[in-house]
Parts: C-alpha cells; sequence; structure tokens
C-alpha cells in the first residue's frame, strides 16, 4: 500500500444564512476519507449531498466547522483546517491543484499566460512555463492561433479546456476534479481521461466527482457513494 | 501518515504587523482596535461600505493621519524592525518615498500637476540622491513604458493625461524606487471599465515582478477576486472577518460579509 496523500477525518460543514433568520443549513457531519499517492477516489451520490463541499474544503475555499484535513505537501503531512493563510497558499501553489467547472475569467490575460500562471507562481522560469503551458493546450486541441488571446470570448469547451490546462500543467501531487468532462465533446473527454491516467501514473492523488460514468469508471479506483450517513443531523 | 506536522518556516515573517490601531474622527466613524498581518509578496484587500473605516485606516498607515492608539511593526530594508507610528520624522520621511509608496484614489493628490511627467517620475530617484539627468530621463521613461504610456510624452503635464493615464503615472512614480510595501486606496474607482481591467491587469504583473506587498482598499469585490490574495472586511470602523480571499467570497462567515457578497452584479 503506498503512502497516504491526503487524509479527512470527521469533515463536518454547515452554513449559517445572517439574512435568513440566521438559517443552518448543514451539509456534511463527519465525512472520512484517506486517498494514498497514486490513487483516484470518485465520490458519487445525489446533488446536496456534499461532494463539491468536500473539495472545497479541502482547497480551504469553505471553513470547515469540525474536523481534520491532512495532505502530504512537501513531503511532509500538513494539517489545512485552521492552517495560516501563508501555509494554505503554498499548499496551493506547489501541492494541490484544483479543476473548477468553470474558467474565472481575468481581463485581457491570453490563455497561454492564463495555463502558464500556476507554474511561474511555482518558480518555473517563464520560458519553460510557457512551454509547458503551450504543451497542455496543444493536448487539449486548444489550437495556437487562439493562445495569445484572452479566453472571454471562447467557447463553453475552450474555456473549459483552458481551466484543465491551467489545473494540469503544474503536475501537483494532489488534484481535486469537479467534473472535469461536464463540457466537453467525446474527443475531449477521452483526451481528459488520458491526462488523469497519467497524473494516477507519477503518484498524484485524486479525489473527483464525474458524472459522466464512462469517465468515472475510466479513471476511478474507488467510488464512493456519499449518502444519509454522512450528512449532519 | 505520520503525526509529525510541518513547522512554519523560520524566514516567513510578516512585513507589516498591525495591532490595536485606533482613530477616533467622532460620531463612530474611524477605526477601532484593528489587526492584521502582511506577508511579504501578498495583496491585502480591504473592503467594506462607505464611512467603514477603510481609508482612516490606510492613511494611518501612510503617516496622513495620526492614530490614537496601536502599532505597526514593519521589516525596513533600511532601518531593520521598526514600529511605524514611533519613527522619527527624517527616518518616516525616508520611507515613505523609498521603501513606500501611497497611490491615492484621486491621481491629482499623489502627483504634482505642474511638473512633467518625467519629473513626477524622477521625484523620488532625486531625493533618494540620484542627479544624473540623462540616467533619471531613461528611467523616467522606461517606467513611463512599463505602466504602458507613451515615452515621447515624458515632458509632458500630468493634466493633460486622461483619468486612467494619469493613475498609471501615479503608480510609476511610486514604483520606481521599487517599494517593498504600497497601500492603494481604490486605485481604480472613478475610471471606465475597460480602463480598470488594464491597470488592475498591469498591477497584477508588476506585484508578481516586483514581489511587492500591497495593502488595497476598495468598495469593488471584483477588484479583490481579480488581485487579492487575503482580504479584510470592515464594518463601522472594525474588522468583522479576514481570510483567503476565495473563503470570504464563498464561505462569508459574518452577516455583514454576507450581505456585500450578496451585493456582487453577476456577469
Amino acid at each position: 500500500m503506498s503512502e497516504t496523500a491526503i487524509e479527512i477525518d470527521g469533515l463536518s460543514k454547515g452554513f449559517v444564512r445572517h439574512a435568513a433568520g440566521e438559517r443552518q443549513l448543514p451539509v456534511l457531519g463527519g465525512f472520512s476519507l484517506a486517498v494514498a499517492a497514486g490513487e483516484c477516489v470518485a465520490l458519487a451520490g445525489p446533488s446536496g449531498v456534499g461532494k463539491s463541499t468536500v473539495l472545497r474544503c479541502l482547497y480551504g475555499s469553505y471553513r470547515p466547522d469540525a474536523g481534520s484535513l491532512r495532505v502530504r505537501h512537501d513531503g511532509a503531512p500538513v494539517e489545512l483546517v485552521g492552517a495560516p493563510p501563508w501555509l494554505v497558499r503554498a499548499v496551493r501553489r506547489r501541492t494541490l491543484g484544483y479543476v473548477s467547472q468553470f474558467l474565472r475569467l481575468i481581463p485581457r490575460v491570453p490563455a497561454l499566460r492564463v495555463v502558464a500562471e500556476p507554474l511561474l507562481d511555482a518558480g518555473v522560469i517563464e520560458d519553460a512555463a510557457e512551454r509547458r503551458a503551450g504543451a497542455m493546450l496543444e493536448r487539449l486541441n486548444i489550437p495556437s492561433r487562439l493562445w495569445d488571446l484572452p479566453p472571454a470570448t471562447f467557447s463553453g469547451g475552450e474555456q473549459q479546456r483552458v481551466n484543465l490546462a491551467r489545473a494540469l500543467a503544474p503536475a501537483y501531487p494532489l488534484l481535486l476534479l469537479d467534473e472535469p468532462t461536464a463540457a466537453l465533446d467525446a474527443g475531449n473527454r477521452a483526451v481528459v481521461v488520458e491526462l488523469i491516467r497519467e497524473a494516477r501514473q507519477r503518484g498524484a492523488a485524486m479525489i473527483g466527482i464525474f458524472h459522466d460514468r464512462p469517465v468515472r469508471d475510466a479513471v476511478a479506483d474507488r467510488v464512493l457513494e456519499m449518502g444519509a450517513h454522512e450528512r449532519a443531523a | 501518515m505520520s503525526r509529525a506536522l510541518q513547522e512554519p518556516a523560520a524566514e516567513v515573517r510578516p512585513l507589516l504587523s498591525v495591532s490595536g490601531l485606533t482613530k477616533d474622527h467622532g460620531g463612530g466613524h474611524g477605526c477601532h482596535d484593528v489587526a492584521f498581518e502582511l506577508w511579504p509578496g501578498e495583496i491585502l484587500g480591504v473592503v467594506g461600505e462607505s464611512g467603514a473605516g477603510k481609508s482612516t485606516l490606510l492613511d494611518c498607515l501612510g503617516g496622513f493621519a495620526a492614530p490614537d492608539a496601536g502599532r505597526a511593526d514593519y521589516q525596513s530594508r533600511l532601518f531593520g524592525p521598526v514600529e511605524i507610528f514611533g519613527l522619527s520624522e527624517a527616518r518616516r520621511r525616508r520611507l515613505a518615498r523609498s521603501e513606500w509608496g501611497f497611490v491615492h484614489q484621486d491621481a491629482r493628490r499623489g502627483l504634482r500637476l505642474s511638473v512633467s511627467a518625467g519629473g513626477n517620475i524622477g521625484e523620488r530617484l532625486m531625493a533618494g540622491g540620484a542627479r544624473h539627468y540623462g540616467d533619471l530621463r531613461a528611467r523616467a521613461g522606461a517606467w513611463l513604458e512599463r505602466l504602458e504610456l507613451d515615452p515621447s510624452r515624458l515632458d509632458e503635464a500630468p493634466r493633460q493625461f486622461s483619468g486612467g493615464m494619469r493613475q498609471r503615472l501615479q503608480i510609476a512614480r511610486n514604483l520606481v524606487t521599487e517599494p517593498r510595501l504600497l497601500l492603494m486606496d481604490e486605485p481604480t474607482g472613478g475610471l471606465d471599465l475597460s480602463v480598470q481591467a488594464r491597470l488592475l491587469d498591469l498591477l497584477r504583473g508588476l506585484v508578481r515582478d516586483l514581489g511587492l506587498s500591497v495593502v488595497l482598499v476598495t468598495h469593488d469585490l471584483g477588484v479583490v477576486r481579480l488581485l487579492c490574495d487575503r482580504m479584510l472586511v470592515m464594518e463601522r470602523g472594525r474588522v468583522v472577518e479576514e481570510g483567503l480571499t476565495d473563503q470570504v467570497l464563498e464561505d462569508p462567515q459574518h452577516a455583514h460579509s454576507q450581505r456585500l457578497v450578496a451585493s456582487i452584479l453577476p456577469v
């Protein structure tokens, strides 16, 4: 058994809406999961069961109410719950990639740069970063004539592929995938499946949400059905 | 997995550490007991509605207002660790024109309108001892270009520039000494959207290239989303929430943050 790369223990998360009479919206209660290096775990279950919430808590966009989230970062486990912001940023720069469902557009920044930015943040020099970014865009079938254009004017599928290229180019050891193939045609879905398998082979630990069953079957080592027992009371 | 958790690296220290900062303008205005840390290379957004105390906070840090209480510890390149409110006037001025920059919302406040663009950029260099005219001109021209301003307009006065150009000139004037700490008060306020986008994009690149740390006051959550690593939410002079930008925007905890986030117009 290879070493644990992600360890979620007793994760609970709910929301309080102050403007709606302090309404409590519990989402996750006591969720646990361990993922080994080189393993891809698919989260499954009906919508609202908290699949995306698990990913967002891990990435740090949501603040957990209770529990522990440990990830292997720079060769040692670090606790992300209550971690200082500089540590969360360092984990995001070097260790943890996140493919969201939509590309967050940045005005004026060309596609190649959008993809190269996380590499630059991780300290890769400019030439090398742009070469890797270009190679990843090429694999995802974004033609080079589009690379110097800001993705704001691209189609939904093209934007999603730029988004994927941005998250996959740095070869993070940990990847969170939230519907990575949602807006893609069959050909590009196959490319993404290939890229996820390659990531697994190089030892990346992954947690994903895949509504597309064939994609899920092609990449996941394990499917975790989330249900009422993970729900908060 | 081993239970040994990673200790923070010793060299990671905040550039600026503010605590208990209070400036009472009376009638509930001002800022009260504000505390935060700014890490090297970080852009910290300070948001809140008008009158929340954001600008008062920035004015205190920039030396435009004297706080009633509190301290701000800063890691100076020149002087080592210093407490900025207790600095002698001479040291404060020296830091203000070398290691710090202040970008006002109204560029006219931050520029000398009767002096040429080149003169505006060269002023801090001259204050630092640079005297060679050709060298000053060359550096001023290079900074105009870096801010996407036409270097052939070096000899024109800022009043002949558009609002967006004046704002970029004000930024060039501040960055010419490669400061470590930049304080910005609504830098994109009052500019057209396309002009804003250009300025924000330029700032993103400059912050990365120069390793700047920035405190940026704005009421525009879109600007924060685009530029800031971390943010503080202020209400009635107090910090009511702080966190990574995506944390506060996607999972706001405080009632006031939830109200602000709920008011963002979708595009």
